[in-house]
């Protein structure tokens, strides 16, 4: 059955930040990507379902605010990391999509007794062997939409969710969303050279999650974060995008829930 | 003072064909490859715009101007102060208007300060520094995030006024630059340091931005009735900010055709329209990249209808005064409104396009020398 969700805003470090909450279990923060927060959605109730999810929006996304220190992905990942020990969250797994994936990576190189659990979601953050993560902001936002899916029939409610004007009010967030991202990834574009190696740090068991087709990260950075994080295990899901959780969402939640519940992953 | 008449133009690549162009740019300008362009044939358009520079200097015109923009098949200046050491080395008594350096988009903003004090050095103190955000594309090509544009535009402004006005050596640890020894031998010969210009279209940012440090506000082709506006709020700006405020403080940038008849003139100015269709098209993404306007100036711009630079006929802008072309009567006489209407102390003309043919474009020179000018600078 799905629960309802609660919001409220955090005070920390000079940031409101605007929170998401929902669920019983251990605590599993959940990092959204560079397009904003998408709210409660079904995956983020399949998985409250088992775990206290937090569905935070990043500084300077959404409904939180973003002081000027907060100017890097190492910056935000320092900021997370404080906001855990204010919310009294000794241990917790983690999970990110795209931009969040980079800085959940961040936050466990960081942090890495901390962890109980890793998920990284399509993440970008290291620069692939081969190909690139695609042009974001020099190209037009229709072009970005055509990379985000493999096909959108798959995806539920895509013509509502995605293929609508947008309201001025939503311009208005999409455009500070778009800005803050352009401040954290303008350059090195969408990577940090040194993740790799920060990476051989991370001691939680990890997940890869991603998608084959993935036309904005491609499937070499998946194998790039496998080579880099000690104890991980790939997943790729056939048929999929950039967003296997909205694409792909049952094969997505078979592969992450056992995965956060079982004890001892192999 | 009277009236300072200066001359400028976009040094374009007018080999560029509308094939090419139709071809490959039907998206942005980020999309004509620049295997178009024969540097051959640009050394000799060079050779004919610096004789142009050299004439200009000769009949009378107080100042030229240049600027720099990159990726751009219409403006052949990816450096402004290399352009300003040529107008320095071909003229031998008028101003040099940099209109202006990037400075958001530089690493090393003492550099730029080092490069603007040598052109002043060479040429004897005829520097008119301007300093410019630049375009999106400036942000784009050079890989600077857009985001950062204001804050690194302040900063670098900062640091070049104090590279100029200190004495070395000291230190800066700013945001954005960090340079542990500034010291460079080469200092401006105009002193403190040489008249800062600022240049805008419609944004009432820059306007204040401008006024609020008594630096002389250039508006650059905006119709009339913008430009009253914005000459009114510069004014009534500056003046709260303590400076008094004149002609000289104002300037306005006019494309401008004269030739020996209204006819001539008229044909000669079709050419101003070689660049409409194409230079300001793009993709929303390229011209509004992320951060680069904030978020009121964004705001306001999506409450605005806006004809575009671009969405004009040859006819309107005629009509609208905001593209000269006549005789020298016509001439003296539109632009004798303009310069009393907006109480302009500097008319920037920008009087060559396209494939103007060199030798009417000389004539015109010769025109505005001994016809215009001299007219403009009587009441």
């Amino acid at each position: 059955m799905t629960q309802s969700h609660t919001e409220e805003v955090l005070s920390y470090a000079g940031v409101d930040l605007q929170m998401l909450k929902a669920g019983n279990g251990p605590p599993l923060l959940v990092l959204h990507g560079a397009g904003g927060n998408p709210g409660f959605t079904p995956y983020h109730h399949a998985l409250a379902e088992r775990f206290t999810v937090y569905a935070p929006s990043h500084p300077g996304f959404d409904g939180s605010s973003r002081p000027p220190w907060i100017d890097s992905i190492v910056a935000v990942s320092h900021f997370y990391l404080g906001l855990v020990d204010e919310m009294g969250l000794d241990r917790f797994s983690l999970m990110g999509f795209s931009m969040g994936g980079w800085i959940a990576a961040e936050m466990a190189a960081m942090a890495p007794a901390r962890l109980d659990r890793l998920v990284l979601v399509a993440a970008v953050g290291v620069k692939p062997g081969n190909g690139r993560i695609a042009e974001l902001f020099n190209v037009s936002r229709d072009d970005v939409s055509k990379l985000r899916f493999f096909d959108t029939a798959q995806v539920p409610n895509y013509d509502e969710t995605y293929g609508r004007e947008m309201t001025r009010a939503e311009a208005d967030v999409e455009r500070r969303n778009r800005e803050t991202a352009a401040r954290w990834c303008w350059q090195p574009y969408m990577h940090n050279p040194n993740l790799p190696h920060y990476l051989t740090k991370v001691r939680a068991p990890t997940l890869v999650v991603w998608g084959r087709e993935d036309a904005i990260a491609p499937v070499e950075c998946a194998e790039a974060y496998g080579q880099a994080i000690p104890n991980s295990r790939l997943r790729v899901i056939d048929r999929c995008g950039h967003i296997p959780q909205v694409e792909k969402p049952r094969e997505f939640l078979d592969a992450v829930i056992p995965f956060l519940s079982d004890p001892q992953p192999a | 003072m009277s009236v300072q008449v200066y001359w400028f133009t976009e040094q374009p690549y007018s080999h560029t064909s509308e094939e090419e162009l139709a071809e490959h740019q039907r998206e942005s300008y980020f999309t004509l490859s620049n295997r178009f362009f024969d540097p051959v044939k640009a050394h000799r358009l060079y050779s004919q715009y610096h004789e142009q520079y050299a004439r200009a200097d000769e009949v009378g015109f107080d100042g030229i101007m240049t600027n720099e923009h990159h990726n751009a098949w219409w403006c052949m200046k990816p450096s402004a102060n290399i352009d300003a050491t040529a107008i320095a080395m071909v003229t031998s008594r008028c101003k040099i208007a940099i209109l202006g350096n990037v400075i958001p988009v530089t690493d090393n903003p003492v550099r730029i300060a080092e490069e603007i004090a040598m052109v002043d050095v060479i040429s004897g103190g005829r520097v008119i520094s301007g300093f410019v955000r630049g375009t999106p594309v400036e942000s784009i090509q050079a890989n600077v995030n857009p985001a950062d544009n204001m804050e690194r535009f302040q900063e670098a402004h900062d640091l070049i006024i104090k590279t100029w006005t200190s004495d070395g050596p000291f230190r800066w640890e700013g945001k954005h630059f960090h340079n542990r020894i500034v010291n460079p031998w080469m200092k401006p010969i105009q002193k403190p340091h040489p008249p800062i210009w600022y240049p805008g279209t419609s944004s009432v940012e820059s306007v204040v931005w401008a006024a609020e440090r008594g630096y002389a506000y250039m508006s650059l082709g905006s119709l009339l009735d913008v430009a009253v506006k914005t000459n009114q709020l510069y004014h009534e700006t500056a003046q709260a900010a303590g400076f008094d405020t004149g002609p000289e403080q104002y300037g306005y940038l006019v494309r401008a055709f004269v030739a020996d008849t209204d006819e001539r003139a008229y044909e000669m100015g079709k050419h101003f329209m070689w660049n409409e269709k194409y230079r300001f098209k793009s993709i929303e993404e390229h011209a509004d990249p992320p951060g680069y306007r904030s978020r009121d100036a964004a705001k306001i711009a999506s409450n605005r209808v806006q004809p575009g630079f671009g969405g004009w006929t040859y006819d309107q802008l005629i009509e609208m005064d905001n593209l000269i072309v006549g005789n020298p009567d016509t001439v003296i006489r539109k632009l004798r409104g303009i310069r009393d209407e907006l109480k302009a102390g500097h008319i920037l003309i920008y009087g060559h396009e396209g494939p103007m043919p060199h030798a009417d474009v000389m004539r015109s020179i010769e025109l505005w020398g001994t016809k215009v000018i001299p007219a403009l600078k009587e009441p």
